[in-house]
């Protein structure tokens, strides 16, 4: 039924994307490789943070260019998610020292068998924690930098002769745009999650606080907050980041060099 | 602004003390000293090492305030199932008068007052970036939630997830498109296309979830005893999906709307034509966006298994596959949502033109 419903997947996207849906499935399917890659690398015992940083960087410096090619979208929006990541990575670090969400929630401790699962562990499971939570927002975070970052590009094609501060200002008002989407899904995603647990609190008579309080709910809802949280930062910095690349002259050379150098291949290749 | 962020700080710095709220009693540590413990060895054969700490705290409410504490607690170097404390964490506890002394038990830690201060850094950064438009998604989430807990409130759980949850679905889409888009003809033409698309899933849910092989319901995360699993599970599914269908109808109503938006003839072709490049362009990132966020969720569970010697087929049969299942039918709603709001906004848009002529 898994297969089935994958191959269905891949069918449609190829009926409406064409070509390019079947792109975006192998993109989808090299991410999913990879993410196996990775567990399995930290299941061996490297560690977590330089699989995160590495993975981070890939994602990032290969998966960009190769979704929007090599241009000062990519570009930009490839800074201000490795800012924004940065940041992201150093807040959630600082409030998982606090919060004590470490492991085995406390309903898994109770329902699950978990003699297998307590004892003899290896693993850094502090730092896998922050992998999790940072690898959960790094796709959501992507997806809006380059949306904001394609739009401003569409803008400056149409409108050339922009100020640093009009393109700035344009940029913001596709986020407000599309921000609120972007949140909706987040949350939505996160309401399927965590259906279960608010169930199981109602149904055994908890309250309110003791769920506020609980090591699941953090577990889950946090990871949604923080992810909530990166994109609405990372909307003002790619515009920013954008509106300023474009004006400067240095950037707009560079980008000018790539294409010619496509061009000259192009030609050379006929 | 200023006012905002001084009330925003304000509450932060409320929730992070508000230990008088509590009927529990509330012990702040101040001083943590470790010993270490003699080593136990897993299942694999690993060494894991283990400490005991002496903690030092106060008691920071209730009748006992202000007395000094001292309790015991033994964790492991990975704190799969023990935490290791510091000092200035805040921990619920039972006071008691034990043979020897007073016996202080830990109940858990007080994660409250980080949990809200994250939240209000959210609402503070939304209502701070985008002003009015972040006002209102803010007021879409809040009435969201509101409805969740009204409904779990009035309604028996057995009968909300064999009939009733279909009206929480469409008040969730009403609610937030008309919240976060306005009250637009693009608006309603979104929420028709979500609400279609969102039969569509549930159709193909029924077809193959209910009736091929069977999901294992009992191994899902955070079951309790008598819960209807297959119905809360089929409302997780489509609950998790729907927020991405609408990102999709959103997206694709606007450009509809913009690219009609000229006011010359209605080109059916060549719209289908930038809205296909459209939908091409976004169906890969927002698939994504879903892979990212579910299966990260797992990834600390997956690890301990696959470390404590389980396969990967049964970490993936048992745990995996509850995210698996969320996530192909969330991709497979944002794929159909494209054709479905394309089909609705040119119905829509053709019915404008003709009554406009």
């Amino acid at each position: 039924m898994i297969l089935l419903l994958t191959g269905l997947l891949l069918g449609l996207m190829v009926l409406v994307g064409g070509e390019r849906g079947f792109h975006s499935f192998v993109f989808l399917f090299v991410n999913g490789f990879f993410g196996m890659v990775g567990i399995c690398l930290l299941c061996c015992g490297i560690s977590p943070a330089a699989i995160l940083v590495i993975g981070c960087a890939v994602f990032l410096a290969v998966g960009i260019p190769l979704q929007n090619g090599c241009n000062l979208k990519s570009l930009s929006a490839m800074l201000a998610t490795g800012l924004i990541l940065v940041l992201m990575g150093a807040a959630i670090s600082a409030v998982c020292l606090h919060v004590h969400i470490t492991g085995l929630s406390e309903i898994q401790l109770k329902e699950i068998d978990n003699s297998y699962l307590s004892s003899g562990v290896d693993l850094d499971m502090r730092a896998i924690l922050l992998v999790s939570l940072v690898w959960g927002e790094l796709g959501a975070l992507m997806d809006t930098s380059i949306t904001i970052a394609s739009s401003m590009n569409e803008i400056l094609a149409a409108h050339p002769n922009l100020t640093e501060r009009e393109l700035r200002s344009s940029g913001l008002q596709i986020g407000k745009n599309i921000i609120g989407t972007t949140v909706n899904t987040l949350v939505f995603i996160a309401f399927g999650e965590t259906i279960m647990l608010c169930l199981l609190y109602i149904s055994n008579g908890y309250s309110l606080v003791m769920l506020i309080n609980s090591k699941s709910f953090f577990q889950q809802f946090g990871g949604i907050l923080f992810s909530c949280q990166s994109c609405l930062l990372v909307v003002p910095l790619t515009a920013a980041i954008f509106a300023r690349m474009a004006v400067s002259a240095r950037v707009t050379a560079w980008t000018e060099k790539i294409r010619k150098r496509r061009e000259r291949r192009g030609s050379s290749d006929r | 602004m200023l006012l905002g962020a001084a009330v925003l700080i304000a509450l932060c710095v409320f929730f992070m003390n508000d230990d008088a709220l509590y009927h529990q009693t509330i012990v702040r540590i101040t001083a943590v000293t470790d010993e270490p413990l003699s080593a136990t060895e897993g299942m694999n054969g690993v060494l894991e090492a283990r400490y005991r700490q002496t903690l030092t705290g106060v008691v920071t409410n209730g009748s006992e305030k202000q007395t000094t504490v001292t309790l015991q607690n033994n964790y492991s170097q990975s704190e799969v199932s023990t935490i290791k404390y510091r000092a200035g964490d805040k921990l619920f506890v039972q006071l008691g008068q034990g043979d020897n002394g007073q016996n202080v038990s830990v109940l858990g830690v007080k994660r409250d007052g980080w949990l809200l201060s994250t939240f209000l850094i959210f609402l503070g950064t939304m209502c701070l970036l985008y002003r009015g438009r972040g006002c209102l998604i803010l007021l879409s989430l809040m009435t969201n939630l509101a409805l969740i807990c009204l409904t779990l409130n009035f309604c028996s759980i057995d009968s909300f997830f064999e009939w009733q949850w279909p009206i929480l679905i469409v008040l969730f889409c009403v609610v937030t498109q008309l919240l976060v888009g306005g009250f637009h003809r693009q608006t309603v033409g979104a929420i028709l296309s979500t609400l279609s698309t969102t039969l569509l899933i549930f159709l193909l849910y029924q077809l193959t979830v209910d009736r091929g092989e069977v999901i294992p319901y009992e191994m899902m995360e955070d079951v309790f005893g008598s819960a209807p699993l297959e119905t809360i599970y089929r409302f997780s599914v489509i609950a998790g999906s729907i927020g991405a269908i609408m990102d999709v109808s959103v997206t694709i109503h606007s450009a509809v709307d913009k690219l009609t938006d000229s006011g010359e003839d209605l080109n059916v072709k060549a719209t289908l034509a930038s809205l296909r490049n459209i939908g091409a362009d976004i169906m890969g990132t927002m698939i994504n966006v879903l892979l990212f966020s579910y299966i990260s969720g797992s990834l600390s569970i997956i690890l301990l298994k696959l470390n404590s010697g389980y396969t990967v087929g049964s970490v993936f049969s048992y745990d995996l596959i509850f995210d698996y299942v969320r996530f192909l039918f969330g991709a497979i709603g944002i794929v159909l949502a494209i054709p479905v709001s394309e089909g609705v906004a040119l119905l829509i848009c053709r019915k404008g033109h003709r009554c406009g002529a």
